[in-house]
């Protein structure tokens, strides 16, 4: 017997480990991901697994009848075990488990039982290559949820799996991702007032599946829908989440849905006054609002002097107004940001919808461009037959007037690949009003926008708004008795921005939103021409304003703890007011008139006239407790550049803005605000309460007998103040059964203090004085219950004290004439403005795919007739015909003084 | 009934909104002290009026202030004192000088109140007084609600006016009074009418004010228009029948200053406010009279002085190519505002004194 050197023994040992390990070579592999080669023609599958067996170590568990006539033809090139076993075993009633990473256990398929969550209708989809099944452990589910018939995208919609009993929520434009086991799940989709989908998903890997939902058979009106948004902030709070749906629920003047209407019904939402679109958020002035339409600017958002809103609700995809805690991407407002979201056209097929009223119509036409079905349209207008009715009349008041109004809107939408999206947002808007005046107003917006979002990855997004908004107004004074007077007055403003913004997704607690914005403003503040060829009229014209701003934004929505969240944010702003254009310089140590003009200066075109700058802190915070609801704080500051001119207090189509100069500083705004909301989803009531307190800088306000129209020096005329509001929002809502809706109730006060130097300027003495918008007291009722299956039955009352006012409290005679004197600014109110009205619809048809949808709105508009004071004024009495003091009196104006009944047909196909 | 439904519909444009009186409750204020100080170098233009404010629901006759002592200083000169003629009504012993400076001290009970001081503008002048021809188209509410247009033709009355550092500000105060005749039968029409008479027209709620910002060229203040009157008779005359003889125009003139400008401005801007859908900032008038014992005590009114000059032409109008007549008058009687002379049976009626042709 040969002994064995050391070297060769070493060998030896070597050499039998080697063997034996590759023998069994999975044991720190994972089995599933093992290679498997080979090449088999009509093999059975049994020599098949025996011939895996033996080349790879594993072993196969199985009863040989399960594969007596089983064969299997395929190349295996490389190819993972998990793979290869699900080749073999593809369309056999066969499956299979990993057991201690060596073995394999085929047995045959268990059929699926109805789960306890499973409806009687359930769908079965399959997620992934069924050749990778249970090779991955998890995967992501993404996709959309789309309105069934129109193909539109339900935003809020709920995909809930309840095996983790976990759930996401659609975004606006309906689509979700969300993350799973692999296997057998159970997926439950469900939308408010539509029928819930369940769904039996075999989720082999990441993976698409849209779904559609349909309309239940009989229609519970949708409430607020304050579901997750991808965008919002996760402390994001004093705001106020409306769709389209809601929008049409309520029942208003001539069943003309009526977007800013509705929004006056939230908690800290006041209207100016009756039949008046402007609006008044937590005391501040209808100009202090920011009104985006798909990132554009609104200026004049009525048609009519106020009887309806520019914006078409079936152009509408939902609107979301910020009250307090406005992200730091949003500025160049003080008091508020209604972001309004047009809808996308329908991508699957053409649709036509619209409605027929008794004094207005409109229509809207939206599909996809191609068959392909990346690319979208959606175009509607609207207009009033109001001014031929007027002509039809013999009656010369009704042939000499003029009531009419126009307005086109469309989007277009492009998926350019995967990655990218573009939308492009046109409107257009003319006005036309004369009841019976020598006064003819004419007025209309242009508007446009471009946005283009980019995934450049999950974790990095940007979106590009590039926007213009123009609003001009046309007074044309005809006096017919001296036409040599006739003018016209013309003024307008045109706006241009560029935005830019980067989203963030560094892990899950974080989203970083950061970017910048850059916005032009040109302002004609007046101009005056002669109407006639020969005229008194002398052509005047004020001197132009340009300006632009530039901002920087940044902010961090992020989870601390699992209860605490905070969005931490700031913004730069900085404004330039420049050339060309002239200064007047003043006398100093008096007050500023026209004739303590001392000099002025002139500046050439580009040339900076007066800079501002400032940063404005955003920071918000929301502590989850443990009933379900959460605490939130909120402080924001915000700059405004720029401010309607205005001595009324309802929105005038004769109203111009002015930007910020030497002697009008840019307004400022802090606002810090808390509150309590319970608002769990897919609860039945929701409750919230909410404080703010607002401190505001630089206010404009009006001197004594202020001219504001051509004035060439308008600053003689303005004197600055500064003001505070505090109040306190309810808000009660229950969301779901066959009755719901909700109440709303707002104490807020607003006052103002005139911070002139000069005593003659001083308002009040100096004092503060309640703002023309302080209303203290806000109510707000909603109700909608559906009586059957085809009736619904709607109604609101809504409740608000008078504005405040100025009177005449005494009186003397001057050379012949009465003199008054005024009281002190806004000492008095007007009565309180209440009103309720109701609204009953009748769906012609229920079945859910019926291709022609029609249904019939009769509505009451303040149902009990009362006369709400729409302004009130001093005046001589009309019958009078010489000097007689009694016959000065006090009157009120009343714009709707009795129950208007309206009927109007809505169809959709 | 497509006809009634168009009528129900614009029926509710009418009465959907409504305007009514409206009184809410008022804090009840009222008896301050109101001065109408009118002072001029003329002495039939020379009145100071005091009495109380009332309550804006209080219609009783005004509070005059009796017995108080009203006195115009002049500032580094002497004082002229003021006696009450009538209750609440006071004037001057001597008439201020121009180019000197003058304040209004009223002393009533142990309050005493004083007015800004005021320097006496010169005399005014009027540089051209001219009329020029002036066409409109009217339109109006005809019979059945139609609507009829028509041209109105009329005459502009204008001034050309200096302008001078010493004195830019003027303000008019206008009568025109129409001198009309009736013949009770046309078809026998005698040497004499049945009727003469006469009837004026006055703006009394608006002042017609002219400033720096009326000048038309350095210096000058070229066609400021007084007044707008017809030459259609209808406008004017009661009766078809009746015969317009012609106008007589009573132009005051007044050199006034900034502050009674701005005064004034004020007032019409008051007067002009009819109220209406949009309810703009009021204006309040601010005098310049303060209570010296009681600073909070607030006095309204204002303490007026301006220099004074009266002019009266006679225009006859007839519709162009017609003549038109324009004559000033350099006599000042006074004239009643309205009025009508008949003769007696059979006798012709007596002419006016005063009566122009």
């Amino acid at each position: 017997m040969k002994h064995l050197s050391s070297a060769h023994l070493y060998k030896t040992i070597f050499l039998i480990v080697t063997i034996l390990l590759s023998m069994h070579p999975v044991r720190s592999q994972d089995i599933k991901e093992m290679t498997i080669n080979g090449s088999y023609t009509k093999e059975p599958v049994k020599q098949l697994l025996e011939s895996i067996e033996k080349t790879y170590g594993i072993r196969f568990f199985y009863k040989d009848e399960w594969l007596k006539s089983a064969e299997y033809t395929g190349t295996f090139s490389n190819e993972p075990l998990i793979k290869v076993m699900n080749r073999i075993l593809d369309g056999k009633e066969l499956t299979f488990k990993f057991f201690q990473n060596n073995s394999v256990y085929i047995f045959p398929k268990i059929s699926d039982k109805p789960t306890e969550f499973g409806a009687a209708e359930s769908h079965a989809l399959v997620v992934g290559d069924p050749m990778n099944q249970g090779r991955y452990k998890r995967a992501k589910l993404h996709g959309k949820v789309a309105e069934g018939k129109s193909g539109d995208p339900l935003m809020g919609a709920v995909i809930y799996n309840p095996e983790t009993k976990t759930g996401v929520t659609t975004d606006s434009r309906g689509r979700y991702t969300i993350d799973l086991p692999t296997g057998d799940i159970h997926l439950k989709i469900s939308f408010m007032s539509y029928e819930n989908q369940y769904y039996s998903v075999n989720l082999i890997q990441d993976g698409k599946a849209d779904f559609d939902l349909f309309e239940k058979t009989y229609n519970i009106a949708e409430l607020t829908v304050v579901g997750e948004n991808a965008k919002a902030s996760k402390a994001q709070m004093s705001m106020i989440k409306m769709s389209s749906i809601t929008v049409k629920e309520l029942p208003v003047l001539m069943g003309e849905a009526d977007l800013i209407k509705s929004m006056v019904m939230m908690p800290g939402v006041q209207s100016v006054g009756e039949m008046s679109s402007g609006f008044n958020v937590r005391g501040g002035n209808t100009d202090q609002n920011l009104i985006l339409l798909d990132g554009a600017p609104v200026f004049n958002t009525t048609h009519l002097f106020g009887f309806f809103s520019m914006i078409n609700p079936d152009a509408v995809e939902d609107v979301t107004l910020y009250k307090g805690g406005i992200p730091a991407s949003y500025g160049e407002r003080i008091a508020s940001v209604m972001d309004v979201k047009l809808k996308q056209g329908n991508d699957k097929n053409l649709g036509i919808s619209g409605g027929i009223g008794l004094i207005n119509s409109r229509l809207t036409i939206e599909g996809p461009f191609s068959k392909k079905k990346k690319s979208t349209f959606l175009i509607g207008g609207r207009t009033t037959y109001s001014d031929w009715m007027l002509h039809q009349s013999k009656n010369a008041e009704f042939v000499n007037s003029v009531a009419k109004f126009y307005d086109v809107n469309g989007t277009a939408d492009f998926e350019l690949g995967a990655k990218n999206h573009l939308k492009i947002m046109g409107y257009v808007s003319a006005d036309a009003f004369n009841l019976n005046s020598n006064t003819l107003y004419n007025y209309g917006n242009t508007i446009g926008s471009l946005n283009w979002k980019m995934n450049f990855s999950d974790k990095v997004i940007s979106n590009l708004n590039m926007a213009y908004s123009k609003y001009d107004m046309t007074v044309n004074q005809k006096d017919n008795l001296v036409p040599q007077s006739q003018y016209n007055l013309k003024s307008g403003i045109q706006y241009g921005s560029l935005k830019y913004a980067i989203s963030l997704y560094p892990n899950e607690k974080h989203r970083i939103n950061t970017g910048i914005q850059a916005i032009g403003n040109w302002i004609n503040p007046g101009e005056m021409t002669p109407a006639q060829a020969v005229s008194s009229v002398v052509k005047d014209a004020l001197r132009k304003e340009q300006s632009a701003e530039m901002a920087l934004f940044a902010d961090d929505d992020f989870d601390l703890t699992k209860k605490l969240a905070f969005n931490v944010g700031i913004r730069y702003t900085n404004f330039i007011n420049y050339g060309p254009g002239m200064v007047y310089n003043y006398q100093a140590g008096v007050p500023k008139t026209a004739a303590t003009i001392t000099d002025s200066v002139t500046y050439k075109k580009g040339a900076i006239i007066k800079a501002y700058s400032g940063l404005e802190p955003r920071l918000s915070m929301k502590y989850n407790l443990q009933d379900g609801g959460s605490f939130r704080i909120s402080y924001q500051r915000i700059h405004q550049f720029y401010s309607q001119i205005s001595n009324t207090a309802v929105i005038s189509p004769a109203d111009y803005w002015k930007s910020a100069d030497q002697y009008i500083k840019p307004l400022i705004n802090d606002q810090i605000a808390l509150g309590y909301f319970n608002n769990p989803s897919n609860a039945k009531y929701e409750f919230s309460i909410e404080a703010y307190y607002k401190n505001l800088q630089n206010l404009i306000e009006y001197k004594n007998g202020a001219q504001l129209i051509m004035n060439h020096h308008i600053e003689t005329d303005l004197t600055t103040s500064k003001g505070f509001s505090y109040g306190i929002e309810l808000l009660a809502k229950k969301s779901v059964g066959r009755m719901n809706g909700w109440i709303s109730y707002t104490y807020s006060r607003t006052f103002r203090k005139g911070d002139s130097e000069f005593p003659e300027e001083q308002i009040n003495g100096g004092s503060y004085y309640p703002s023309v918008y302080d209303k203290p007291h806000d109510f707000s009722a909603v109700m909608n219950y559906k009586i059957n299956r085809r009736w619904r039955f709607s109604s609101n009352f809504v409740f608000s004290s008078g504005r405040p006012i100025t009177l005449p409290e005494q009186k003397f005679v001057y050379q012949d004439n009465q003199v008054v004197v005024f009281s002190d600014r806004n000492k008095y109110r007007m009565p309180p403005y209440h009103r309720m009205d109701i609204s009953l619809t009748l769906d012609e048809n229920l079945r859910k795919k019926h291709m022609w949808k029609g249904s019939w709105t009769f509505s009451i508009y303040n149902v009990y007739g009362r006369r709400n004071t729409y302004s009130v004024f001093y005046q001589k009495n009309p019958q009078s015909t010489y000097l007689n003091e009694s016959s000065y009196d006090i009157y009120k104006l009343s714009v709707i003084g009795i129950p208007v009944p309206s009927i109007t047909y809505n169809f959709k196909f | 009934m497509q006809k009634e439904l168009y009528y129900l519909l614009i029926l509710f444009f009418t009465i959907a909104s409504c305007k009514e009186v409206y009184h809410p409750t008022l804090d009840t204020l009222g008896g301050e002290l109101v001065v109408d100080a009118q002072v001029t170098n003329d002495a039939s233009k020379n009145m100071v009026h005091l009495s109380r404010t009332r309550n804006f629901y209080n219609n009783q006759p005004e509070m005059e202030v009796t017995g108080a002592t009203v006195t115009l200083v002049q500032m580094g000169g002497t004082a002229i004192k003021g006696s009450e003629y009538a209750p609440g009504y006071y004037k001057f012993e001597s008439l201020p000088v121009s180019g000197k400076q003058y304040y209004l001290r009223i002393v009533i009970q142990n309050d005493v109140y004083e007015s800004r001081a005021v320097t006496m503008p010169p005399a005014p002048v009027i540089s051209n007084f001219y009329t020029t021809d002036l066409q409109t188209t009217v339109l109006y509410n005809g019979d059945n609600g139609t609507h009829v247009t028509y041209l109105r033709q009329s005459r502009d009355i204008n001034v050309d006016l200096p302008a001078t550092d010493a004195l830019t500000y003027y303000r008019f105060d206008i009568r025109s009074l129409v001198e009309w005749t009736w013949d009770a039968n046309p078809a026998k029409a005698g040497l004499f009418p049945t009727c003469y008479g006469w009837y004026s027209f006055q703006d009394k709620e608006y002042f017609n004010l002219v400033g720096p910002k009326d000048l038309s060229e350095p210096g000058k203040i070229l066609k400021h228009r007084l007044l707008n009157i017809a030459y259609d008779s209808i406008s004017t005359a009661h009766k078809d029948s009746l015969q317009i003889k012609g106008w007589i125009l009573f132009v005051e003139q007044y050199g006034t200053s900034k502050e009674s400008y701005d005064f004034h401005q004020q007032l019409n801007s008051q007067f002009a406010a009819a109220g209406s859908l949009f309810d703009p900032i009021q204006t309040q008038v601010d005098g310049n009279i303060l209570c010296l014992t009681d600073p909070l005590q607030k006095a309204f009114g204002f303490f007026d002085l301006n220099s004074y000059q009266q002019v009266r032409y006679f225009l006859i109008l007839n519709k162009p190519p017609g003549v038109i007549l324009l004559r000033q008058l350099f006599k000042f009687p006074d004239i009643p505002d309205t009025g009508q002379i008949y003769g007696k049976e059979g006798e012709p009626p007596l002419k006016p004194a005063w009566w122009e042709e």
